[in-house]
């Protein structure tokens, strides 16, 4: 089985997945809200995982380099979905978030509903940076790394999202 | 005294009309706190999901017939008995209808292949891709993939080579 060496640790792909399954599943949930989607992109995640294994230069964390992956196939899931459903990206989540209270792998209360109702608001970009920041509890400088944006852009991101998720609560 | 007191901050820097908006971020930050105290987004998995995709990831990737660390004399000669069975199996399976020649196959994409263990479409042309394909009925009713191909070769090949060594 493929391994990469990781601060001298020798890594192999059945510590990666049972290490940081969880983490990943969870980031790509909250950006594909629905359980099967998340399944999806997870184990695509971890297949692209498998063949660039060789190809990690160790010059990032583990963990930024999967969270990186995540997000990419995260994205190109959204994207093919948009195009699929002929639906915009705001149309398409509006609809998953509004059926999110009979999904019954969500069990949120009135303020959690809310709260998707607020994220599925923002532009993606602005989305991604407040649920790394705000759910994976993840910091600026790895954002950064992950995204390939500045620490400052990131701050900018992130404070707007919060700043439209107060608002919308707020309003509604 | 005041004096002072702004030389020694004179060091540092902060970005420009960080105080002026300074108030405004904590108020944002505080109100949504305030709305959200608790931090959680309400999605769950089904029971014994992470379990269960962990199984499916590995099971997905579990290496089929992934060729390593072979001996590159030995891959030589297995290169050699390859170019030969799929030549036979050419001339075998389709003996009139040829628009390529099977041994046209180069012999150096085939050890280049063993030797650096890429991906086969990284060695072998298109049209000998596909002159493998048409001209063989191995992969009839497949795709050919990177793992049947992988498969093929080092199972029903390499293995039977060396077995016969």
């Amino acid at each position: 089985m493929n391994s990469i060496e990781d601060h001298n640790v020798s890594l192999k792909f059945e510590d990666l997945v049972s290490e940081y399954k969880e983490r990943l599943y969870w980031h790509i949930r909250r950006m594909v809200i629905s359980h099967e989607d998340a399944d999806d992109v997870l184990q695509n995640t971890f297949i692209k995982v498998f063949k660039n294994l060789n190809n990690f230069q160790g010059d990032s964390q583990v963990y930024t380099w999967l969270y990186r992956i995540a997000t990419n196939e995260t994205l190109t899931f959204i994207n093919k979905r948009n195009r699929t459903t002929h639906l915009s990206n705001e149309d398409l989540h509006e609809s998953l978030v509004t059926n999110l209270v009979s999904d019954p792998y969500f069990n949120g209360d009135e303020a959690q509903l809310k709260l998707q109702k607020a994220i599925d608001t923002l532009p993606t970009k602005q989305k991604q940076v407040f649920v790394m920041k705000y759910f994976d509890e993840l910091q600026y400088n790895e954002i950064s790394e992950i995204l390939g944006t500045s620490e400052g852009a990131l701050k900018a991101n992130y404070h707007y999202a919060v700043k439209k998720i107060t608002e919308y609560v707020t309003d509604n | 005294m005041k004096s002072e007191k702004e030389n020694k901050h004179k060091q540092f820097d902060v970005p420009q009309g960080y105080f002026e908006s300074f108030d405004e971020r904590l108020m944002t930050e505080l109100k949504f706190h305030q709305l959200f105290p608790k931090k959680s987004d309400g999605f769950k998995v089904p029971e014994n999901y992470f379990d269960q995709v962990e199984k499916t990831i590995i099971q997905l990737n579990k290496p089929q017939g992934k060729l390593v660390n072979y001996n590159f004399k030995t891959v030589i000669g297995s290169a050699a008995a390859i170019a030969a069975v799929l030549l036979l199996l050419f001339y075998v399976v389709n003996p009139i209808d040829k628009e390529m020649e099977f041994d046209s196959l180069s012999i150096t994409s085939l050890e280049n292949f063993f030797e650096d263990e890429e991906r086969l479409q990284d060695y072998f042309s298109a049209e000998e891709l596909s002159t493998i394909e048409n001209n063989t009925s191995i992969f009839d009713d497949q795709v050919v993939t990177d793992d049947i191909i992988y498969e093929y070769v080092d199972q029903d090949i390499i293995q039977s080579s060396l077995a016969d060594q």
